[in-house]
């Protein structure tokens, strides 16, 4: 031997090598390439023998390639064609399976649009982190109450003290009367706003220079729909629009078309006027709330910090007006605390009191989104349940691949494979069905989701992702189960131990069950709660009342020939008119005190006229109502609501008498009456304390109350009236109760969905157990044909059956009930006023799963149980 | 009875040749040694394994080697029934042979 020399060759390669060479140890190839590589290096240099090791190791790499595509090329094909086999020969198994994880599939991704849809919420602002809502936070009556809303002056001073503060503007909410091309006039709410709101959100004009449209007074933009509207052409930028301003008509100048708004933002106006066009500030004190003021602060500052120096704010602006909060010895910073609330979490929190829109909330994207898990999660169970069911008829076909030489490996591979295919197919039908439960969705809630959401690359990813994991998850159980069989046993034809009753299995079934009884649960509450809602007194009666809006100043002013009219009709039993109605989203509130104490109660307001109680029907506890008969009863005279007697200090029969300190009259206003508690909110809150005043001229509704009978006939006596005596004024009207029951239009929404969501558990995991059921009737043939010899009836059979699927589903009970009523509960906390679950809710979720559950296997058995012995003993 | 190939009936030799040198590596260089072609580790673990297999090699592993960096190396041995299938092949060889007795086809 020449030099002895060791050298070491490339790792790189050599790693290679060592991967591409399976049985490498066998023949310690490695050490024999690296005393080659070594030999030639001594002999020929080390390029040679680079060139000849890297050309050994890629050449290895080559030949594995070609090996391992061609055989599992050949193995794929093989495994698909088996795969199919079995499909087509258990249609019923193969169906239930990729139609139940269809279902399921979809109604998720149904539900992630939306999710995402909620959560998309003005994120289209490309400043949107970095824009906040001032709020501020109120301890008042042992209470803190949120205030999104601020006064005029905020916006300024905020720019003033804060250089970190960029810009801000502001919304406030207001209704004029418009005149048309045709001279009639409408109502139209629009905001007041600053001209920045076009530098610091995403709102657009398609039409006009957005850098100063609203920047002078007296003038306004509009989208395209509204200027046909009102000047019956789109290209309006230019002419001028009269508004009814102050009881005055006056011009405002079209300096813009608005860009539609888009659907996900927390607010929405088709029309908007410069604020600079009120020549001063309407209320310049610190306490006057009535706009929304937004800021936007630089791109490195952080929330915490800025609102840490909003305490300066409060101390040095604030403080000087709020002292009557500081009664109780309490430091500003502990009862009025000022907050920068992102916009991107307004639509899913919004404020309780004085929100832009009713907006969304984060616990029905938690349900909804808890909802979607728990059906996929039914609906992925009997996917594995049924394949693992389905196994034991392919043991035969392990065994004989093991026979051949398959390793355990290569078998949970096909399985996955077979699973992971099937969960594609459901995927695919489930685009399908989702294609189509979305119009059904949107026609029946009005909502605009729309599947495009999800041919974004990252949504598609994703939903492909979890198609995927769904497949792998449910696959590794049967793969796993299925490899595990021993051929020799399962060729010698013996029965497989345990697979009618393996205890996975069972417990995957009372999983899914209790799931839907959860659902059912829900589903029952939420019904009882809305039924609830629509019985439970409301304080007023709301059937029977017509209320027709009032939109101009005219209207006002001629509303008492108006109201003489229609009294003399025998069908009107009584008209009053009011600048508010009960069941509104927004009411006005002020603040009274008592004349021997300086603590102010803040009120909701309801300016009225006479016969306002009467035509609602409110209960007087004490005292009276307004009565043309006192001359007394003058501008400014109140009726207190029970819970604003309360709060002063009150009972009923004390407050009557009693006179209050407010803005609205010279003298302090005498209190005539006490009327009892009515929601004019929603029942999701008390009753807050509020107060009826009586003030004939500021109308924005007229309430009549009719006689049920022929109620067409006396709507048109009233449009007549209407027409005769307001020519120019449009007729609408809408009836009270449709006007409440559009108060609880999420918790309806709600309900809906809830039903459709249970039923279609319910029928995921009946499915399932419609599977299963015949499955174990297939696995018990030979056992019910020798029982049916031995002389027992099919119903005896049908019992046999049925016993443990029954124990099943009570345990399912079992489970479910602690967890749905804790569920329930928390949901119902969500109301001031709820109703008890109660146990009948829960016997009736049993007794529906119970009823289906039995139904479904009824219907399986009885097919076996009836099926003649000879046939049953000849099988196998 | 089946013959050697060529193949298997060089590496054979060659295995009888080196005793207990006999390795793969040594194999290899003794075949390009007498042949003049170099022959790929591929063709030679392929007859290697083939001969182990009808019983005419056997191998074992040597215990750690300093010249090898501590591994060991497989050792490959001709079996009883080896030298039968040699002698066979040889001798069927010189039964061809002498039936043509020029081979430069005078």
């Amino acid at each position: 031997m020449a030099v002895k020399r060791r050298y070491k060759s490339p790792g790189l390669a050599r790693k290679l090598l060592k991967l591409m060479s399976v049985h490498y140890e066998k023949h310690s190839i490695i050490e024999d390439f690296e005393e080659t590589f070594s030999e030639i290096m001594n002999s020929d240099g080390r390029i040679r023998a680079m060139c000849w090791y890297w050309g050994n190791a890629l050449k290895s790499v080559l030949g594995y390639l070609k090996l391992i595509v061609y055989w599992r090329g050949m193995m794929l094909k093989n495994h698909l064609k088996i795969a199919y086999r079995n499909f087509i020969r258990h249609k019923l198994y193969s169906f239930i399976n990729v139609f139940g994880l269809a279902i399921g599939l979809s109604i998720c991704m149904i539900i992630s649009l939306w999710v995402l849809r909620e959560l998309s919420y003005d994120r289209f602002h490309e400043k949107a982190h970095r824009i906040y809502r001032i709020e501020r936070e109120l301890f008042r009556d042992n209470l803190y109450s949120r205030w999104p809303i601020t006064g005029g002056r905020y916006k300024q001073a905020l720019i003033d003290d804060y250089p970190e503060i960029e810009n801000a503007s502001r919304f406030w909410r207001r209704e004029f009367a418009i005149r048309d091309h045709d001279n009639f006039v409408h109502r139209q709410e629009m905001f007041a706003v600053d001209n920045s709101i076009f530098e610091m959100f995403d709102f657009h004009l398609e039409d006009g220079d957005e850098q100063s449209a609203l920047a002078d007074p007296m003038t306004v933009v509009l989208t395209r729909e509204n200027a046909i509207k009102y000047l019956g052409i789109g290209d309006a930028v230019g002419k001028s629009l009269s508004f009814e301003w102050d009881g005055e008509l006056v011009d405002f100048m079209v300096t813009g078309i608005l860009e539609q708004v888009p659907e996900n933002s927390h607010i929405h106006f088709d029309m908007l006027v410069s604020i600079v066009s009120y020549k001063e500030e309407p209320y310049t004190d610190w306490r006057s709330n009535y706009l929304y003021t937004y800021v936007q602060i630089q791109e490195n500052t952080s929330k915490q910090d800025l609102e840490k120096k909003l305490k300066t704010f409060v101390s040095q602006r604030l403080e000087p007006e709020y002292g009557d909060l500081l009664l109780q010895d309490r430091s500003i910073h502990e009862v009025l605390k000022m907050h920068l609330f992102p916009i991107i979490d307004i639509h899913l929190h919004p404020s309780p009191n004085w929100e832009v829109e009713a907006g969304g909330s984060i616990s029905s994207v938690y349900i909804f989104s808890c909802i979607a898990v728990l059906i996929l999660i039914i609906a992925c169970m009997n996917f594995v349940n049924l394949s693992t069911a389905r196994a034991s008829k392919r043991a035969k076909e392990v065994s004989l691949r093991k026979t051949v030489g398959a390793e355990k490996q290569q078998l949970r591979v096909q399985f996955i494979q077979e699973s992971v295919l099937l969960a594609f197919a459901s995927f695919v039908l489930a685009l399908v069905m989702s294609s189509l439960f979305i119009q059904a969705y949107n026609g029946i809630f009005a909502e605009s989701l729309s599947l495009s959401a999800f041919l974004q690359l990252k949504h598609m990813f994703f939903l492909v992702g979890a198609t995927f994991i769904v497949g792998v998850l449910a696959g590794l159980y049967p793969a796993f189960y299925l490899t595990r069989f021993e051929p020799v046993e399962v060729l010698k034809g013996i029965q497989l131990s345990g697979s009618g009753k393996s205890v996975f299995r069972r417990n995957m079934v009372i999983i899914q069950f209790s799931i839907s009884i959860i659902l059912i649960v829900g589903m029952f509450t939420v019904y009882k709660q809305m039924k609830y809602i629509q019985t439970r007194s409301l304080g007023f009666d709301k059937e029977n009342v017509v209320i027709f809006p009032v939109r101009s100043q005219k209207i006002a002013q001629n509303y008492g020939s108006f109201r003489n009219k229609l009294i003399q009709n025998a069908h009107i039993i009584s008209a009053s008119a009011s600048s508010e109605v009960p069941a509104d989203f927004h009411y006005s509130n002020t603040y009274f005190s008592r004349l021997d104490s300086d603590e102010p109660v803040s009120l909701y307001l309801f300016f009225c006229d006479y016969d306002y109680t009467e035509t609602y029907r409110m209960e007087i506890l004490a005292g009276r109502s307004f009565s043309r008969d006192f001359t007394t009863d003058t501008e400014g005279t109140i009726i207190l609501n029970e819970s604003a007697a309360h709060r002063f200090g009150w009972t009923p029969e004390e407050a009557v008498g009693k006179r209050l300190e407010g803005p609205y009259s010279e003298d302090a206003a005498q209190v005539v009456g006490v009327v009892k508690n009515f929601n004019y909110k929603s029942l999701r809150r008390e009753v807050e304390p509020m107060a009826l005043l009586l003030s004939p001229d500021y109308i924005r509704a007229i309430s009549v109350r009719i006689k049920p009978s022929d109620v067409w006939k006396t709507l048109s006596f009233i449009q007549k009236s209407w027409e005769t005596t307001f020519p120019s004024e449009r007729f609408e009207y809408r009836f009270l109760d449709s006007r409440v029951s559009q108060l609880y239009e999420s918790e309806k929404k709600m309900q809906d969905l809830f039903v459709i969501f249970s039923v279609l558990s319910i029928l995921i995991a009946c499915l399932g157990l419609l599977g299963l059921v015949s499955f174990t009737a297939e696995l018990k043939t030979k056992e019910i044909g020798i029982r049916k010899v031995l002389g027992a009836s099919t119903g005896h059979v049908v019992v046999l059956l049925s016993k443990e699927f029954i124990k099943w589903i009570i345990l399912a009970n079992l489970v479910a009930w602690p967890l749905a009523w804790f569920m329930m509960n928390k949901w119902l906390q969500n109301f001031a006023y709820r109703t008890e679950i109660g146990w009948i809710v829960f016997l009736l979720a049993a007794f529906v799963t119970m009823a289906i559950a039995i139904f479904t296997f009824i219907f399986q058995t009885i097919k076996t149980a009836c099926a003649k012995p000879v046939n049953s003993l000849r099988y196998e | 009875m089946k013959l050697l190939s060529r193949t298997e009936e060089f590496v054979l030799l060659a295995a009888l040749f080196l005793k207990d040198e006999a390795y793969s590596v040594q194999i290899r260089k003794r075949l390009k040694d007498v042949t003049g072609k170099t022959w790929s580790y591929g063709a030679l673990f392929i007859s290697l394994e083939q001969l182990v297999k009808k019983g005419f090699l056997t191998s074992s592993l040597t215990g750690p080697l300093p010249e090898r960096g501590g591994r060991s190396k497989r050792i490959y041995a001709v079996t009883p029934s080896g030298h039968k299938a040699l002698d066979d092949i040889k001798q069927m060889e010189r039964k061809m042979w002498e039936a043509v007795p020029d081979t430069n086809g005078g």
